[in-house]
């Protein structure tokens, strides 16, 4: 229910011809992936060659990549240039002319169009044509001639055999119908009951191809075929309520299924299914009013044009560049900037010959709270330390850890003593580190001094991504000696750090990890004097 | 910097003091493992590796992501903080990270699966006597199918809190089955004088001799004896400092009997039942039952 497109597939070779109804033109890739399957496993061939329009359901990354997969070729005809798909665009043609006429003589509701579709389909398989030296389709593809037998007219009075499990034994074993076609999936006719306005599938059915029941009902108005261009629901839930109708892929009947079909390899070698597709709505007949959405009532505000809206999170910028066009990276690349130079990080100076220059990269993140909403907006300037060299801005880069053992021999002392433990976190450590080496670094993209364009900066502190970054902030740590108080390094185990105060020890040990042993307060003033505590 | 008060959470470990006892565990670490690794769902293995012989470097195919196997393994080394119930595990992965194998990473799945059992384990350290230091070393003679050298493992005691414990293929092959275990009460030895050391300078000082228990006889027969038997010449000099220790007195090297040698679970994959009993002399064991509120 509620077609409104439909594609076809068109075997170049043979003309036979596939459609499929579709609600949306996004489904053609999903419906050309069963249609390739289809070939693939009945004929036992692969379509090596796709001819189709130039149209976006086409010409996307869901199709290139299905055809690179299966190396399959495929060409678009030019923009506005149809006649280089011609073949499927006069198919097109003829198929919207039948489905006219099938709905127009036999005066079926617009709404039923997918039944002609189907019945228009084949017919067109089954019918020899000139250009095809006067065999059908279906004689070429399966090299069988097709049963005509069968063949009833469309929209036809008919009297379908009704099982015998109607409500009283001497009711009607029959009711009247209209004929619309051939199931996909059954051997017999779709009959469409014209009192419950429900579909019957049977095998047995009594035509009267004279009579055209619907032709009494008024006239098809251009109007009922507005459904096409707007919401198809109000047309199509009074009609019918069919089982059938909702099957998406209406298939052709195959013209006797009871038969494997055999293909010639001839035919196997050439079969490339030419497909296009064409929007029924456009007969121009009946082509109805042009409706806007306003004129249906359907608002959406236009938020680029009302600036104060931020609704929306600012993506991850690709470049500094574009990441300062939106205000709120800008805002948060402000900041960092702003507490690096506050942080004497680097000084300006001219740049000098002959030195390396590392480069500096922003990196950019998203920082969400545990219920998911951002937090903040996140920015880092740090150093590419691949653009650094060794023995010219860095040198030795090894930096010790803490030996896990040290943490439980610690933890393990406390517990049995009944310390209690104190934990601190020293905000982005690696800043605090000196630098001991001469690190030139270029202005920071979008940041550039405008007095001083040319200038490099002189790196005073470390930054995150230099080489030498945590061995700097080791060395920071492990020279640090606070005024008035005995601060000893351990000298058997590397990261580890005693205090002494008159008779109490306090010991912590790197990697942002302290464990103290009396009033904190105390260790607390101390590491304040180095780093500034933030909070209480 | 930042007061984060009251120890809790430090570098992907957690910490829960409840009635006096410390509960290290890195639960959440191990759940981002298993996730990493996709194996949400998978069913818990009841040991961390089978019984069978050790792995071989060239066993199955090659391994098609030896990124995702290095990544896991290292992942995986690091959970060893608060687990030394898979380190034997771990250490034998960790052997093929240059060319892992389908069959490794078999291996490397089985302990993700005995992770996903037991995600909520951790180390115990509860109150004692900080007195006293006691080593429980064993080595397994030429266990390693390519190279048959030998696999030693320790485990270090602090009164009852397990410090500090290792497992490890030794660098060199043994022709005796008395030497590995030699080498391994060395190693032993080596790290208990480093815990000592770090122990005087936290002004714990260690006065009794730290007790190693070896389950060779004939090794603790060398240690105490310092005679050059026809058949140990081979071995290094540097190795026999522990005589010098147990002259000393600083080491006492007793002998225990295998059932009760912990330091099993570091060089062989065991069955279930004594797997869970050592696992529980390592006091590794499930959170206490209540956190919340005692502190």
């Amino acid at each position: 229910m509620g077609h409104r497109f439909y594609v076809l597939f068109l075997d170049d070779f043979t003309n036979f011809l596939w459609t499929f109804p579709i609600k949306h033109k996004s489904k053609v890739f999903n419906i050309f992936t069963k249609f390739h399957t289809l070939i693939t496993t009945q004929f036992n061939c692969r379509i090596k060659n796709l001819q189709c329009d130039n149209g976006r359901e086409y010409d996307n990354s869901s199709f290139h990549e299905f055809f690179q997969k299966h190396g399959m070729t495929f060409r678009f005809s030019c923009p506005h240039t149809s006649p280089q798909n011609g073949k499927a665009e006069r198919k097109i043609r003829t198929i919207n002319n039948t489905i006219r006429t099938l709905l127009l003589h036999a005066n079926i509701p617009p709404s039923q169009w997918h039944y002609a579709l189907s019945m228009t389909t084949y017919l067109h398989n089954i019918l020899p044509s000139k250009s095809n030296k006067f065999v059908s389709p279906t004689y070429s593809l399966y090299l069988r001639h097709p049963d005509y037998n069968s063949l009833k007219t469309f929209g036809c009075l008919c009297y379908p055999h009704l099982p015998s499990s109607t409500t009283h034994k001497l009711d009607a074993r029959s009711t009247p119908c209209v004929f619309l076609g051939y199931p996909s999936h059954h051997r017999g006719f779709l009959c469409l009951d014209i009192s419950s306005r429900k579909i019957i599938t049977a095998r047995h059915v009594t035509f009267n191809e004279s009579i055209f029941p619907l032709s009494h009902d008024p006239p098809t108005s251009a109007s009922s075929y507005s459904f096409l261009d707007s919401d198809p629901s109000p047309y199509m839930t009074h009609f019918i309520n069919s089982p059938l109708a909702s099957n998406d892929q209406t298939m052709p009947p195959p013209p006797s299924p009871t038969t494997a079909p055999t293909i010639s390899p001839m035919v196997q070698q050439v079969t490339t299914p030419q497909p296009t597709h064409q929007t029924v709505a456009a007969s121009p007949v009946h082509s109805p009013p042009m409706r806007t959405r306003a004129q249906h009532g359907v608002y959406k505000p236009k938020a680029i044009f009302d600036l104060s809206i931020t609704t929306s999170v600012s993506p991850i910028p690709k470049s500094p560049i574009s990441a300062l066009h939106d205000k709120n990276w800008k805002q948060a690349m402000t900041d960092e900037f702003d507490a690096l130079i506050k942080n004497k990080t680097w000084v300006l100076v001219p740049r000098p010959p002959d030195v390396n220059i590392t480069r500096c990269i922003w990196l950019f993140k998203h920082k969400y709270k545990s219920n998911g909403d951002l937090e903040r907006y996140k920015t880092h300037l740090v150093v590419n330390g691949r653009s650094q060299e060794v023995g010219i801005d860095c040198d030795e880069t090894f930096s010790p850890v803490v030996k896990p053992a040290t943490i439980r021999v610690v933890l393990s002392i406390a517990v049995s003593k009944n310390w209690p433990f104190h934990q601190l976190d020293v905000k982005n450590a690696f800043l605090h580190g000196h630098l001991s080496e001469t690190v030139y670094m270029h202005q920071p993209p979008g940041f550039r001094d405008r007095n001083n364009p040319d200038h490099v900066c002189l790196l005073k502190k470390s930054l995150y991504g230099l080489k030498q970054a945590p061995r700097a902030w080791y060395q920071r740590l492990h020279l640090f000696s606070p005024p008035s108080a005995l601060l000893i390094a351990s000298p058997t185990t590397l990261c580890l750090y005693i205090l002494m105060v008159t008779t109490q020890h306090i010991f912590f040990s790197m990697l942002m990890i302290s464990f103290s042993l009396h009033p904190h307060t105390l260790f607390v003033t101390l590491l304040l004097l180095l780093f500034g505590l933030n909070s209480p | 910097m930042t007061d984060l008060g009251p120890l809790n959470y430090f570098l992907g470990v957690s910490a829960k003091r409840h009635s006096g006892e410390l509960f290290l565990h890195q639960s959440k670490y191990a759940e981002d493992i298993i996730s990493r690794a996709k194996m949400v769902n998978c069913k818990p293995a009841l040991t961390s590796m089978d019984t069978k012989s050790k792995l071989s470097a060239t066993s199955g195919e090659k391994f098609a992501d030896p990124t995702l196997y290095r990544s896991l393994v290292g992942a995986l080394q690091y959970l060893t903080f608060t687990r030394p119930d898979i380190s034997y595990a771990v250490q034998q992965i960790c052997l093929y990270m240059h060319d892992p194998r389908t069959s490794h990473f078999a291996t490397l799945k089985r302990i993700i699966r005995y992770i996903q059992g037991t995600k909520e384990f951790g180390l115990r350290l509860s109150p004692s006597t900080v007195t006293n230091l006691s080593a429980y070393s064993d080595a397994d003679w030429g266990g390693c199918p390519d190279t048959r050298r030998s696999t030693s493992g320790y485990c270090v005691y602090l009164g009852a809190n397990l410090i500090s414990w290792s497992a490890k293929r030794q660098a060199t092959l043994s022709p005796s089955s008395a030497e590995p275990e030699y080498r391994g009460v060395a190693n032993a030895v080596a790290e208990s004088c480093w815990l000592r050391n770090l122990l005087l300078e936290l002004h714990c000082p260690i006065s009794k001799a730290t007790v190693v228990y070896c389950d060779n006889v004939s090794a603790i027969y060398h240690l105490g004896n310092p005679v050059n038997h026809q058949r140990t010449k081979h071995i290094e000099m540097d190795i026999h400092f522990v005589r010098e220790k147990v002259e000393l007195g600083q080491v006492h090297v007793l002998h225990v009997s295998t059932r009760y040698q912990y330091a099993d679970i570091f060089t062989k994959g065991l069955s279930k039942p004594l797997f869970d009993d050592f696992r529980s002399s390592l006091s590794i064991c499930p959170p206490p039952a209540s956190t919340e509120g005692v502190y």
